[in-house]
């Protein structure tokens, strides 16, 4: 009786040796990082946006679903380009003597 | 909004305050943007019963990537670097595609891998996939 308690006692103290030894998965407790949204405030959106991501995560024997949903706003609204800031339009002709690259390189008759 | 169907393994609320530093360079079509981030994360909720490998406290991080592609269609890649106040280390990398399927529609999808040390993962891998709506 006492070799059977002995032994029990021995199987239960190897138990928590190794159960603190092994290390635990960090998925039970770690903070799961999508390494994809790290430069997501790096540019201000120019317009407003609204999105949704699905993630399905493994860290064996754990599964996992996240989901996001978001939405973006410009910082500032899109800026129209002054009329003074767009050079002056000259009218060209498609065809014509001066527009030719034929009449301009060929030579003179 | 962020939510998930394992509540205990994502503890988003214990990441506090971030702050960064980021540097990008983005070329005049549009093509090519690449970018370097370096960044410093203080956690609350820091469960000291918990082993340091698997222990979520403040940490610095470094992550550079880059997208390329014209048209509708753009991959990114990049990786993503964390080592905490308790010496754990935290490696991944990821690599995604996006369409531009209309005017207002992007959709994309893209994996993640962990290579850092085994026990100190959160997510051996993980797909992801989504869209944006822009108005």
């Amino acid at each position: 009786m006492r070799r059977i308690a002995n032994a029990a006692r021995l199987i239960a103290a190897a138990f928590v040796v190794v159960s603190a030894a092994l290390p635990m998965k960090a998925g039970a407790a770690g903070v799961y990082e999508n390494a994809a949204a790290e430069p997501a405030f790096l540019l201000s959106p120019r317009r407003p946006t609204f999105s949704a991501d699905l993630d399905f995560s493994v860290n064996d024997p754990i599964e996992a679903a996240i989901y996001r949903i978001g939405a973006t706003f410009p910082v500032t609204p899109p800026r129209s380009i002054p009329a003074s800031a767009i050079s002056p339009c000259v009218p060209v002709r498609a065809h014509g003597p001066a527009n030719d690259a034929r009449s301009r390189f060929s030579p003179p008759s | 909004v962020t939510g998930t169907t394992k509540l205990e393994q994502f503890p988003y609320s214990s990441k506090t305050l971030d702050v960064q530093a980021s540097v990008a360079y983005v070329d005049t079509l549009g093509d090519i943007t690449a970018y370097a981030i370096g960044g410093y994360t203080w956690v609350n909720r820091n469960d000291v019963e918990r082993p340091v490998d698997t222990r979520h406290t403040d940490n610095a991080r470094g992550s550079a990537g880059v997208t390329v592609g014209g048209g509708d269609v753009r991959a990114e890649g990049g990786t993503l670097y964390e080592y905490t106040v308790d010496h754990a280390k935290r490696w991944m990398w990821y690599g995604a595609v996006s369409v531009i399927a209309t005017d207002a529609l992007v959709v994309r999808a893209g994996m993640q891998f962990e290579t850092g040390e085994p026990a100190q993962r959160v997510s051996d891998w993980a797909a992801n996939a989504g869209f944006t709506v822009r108005f």
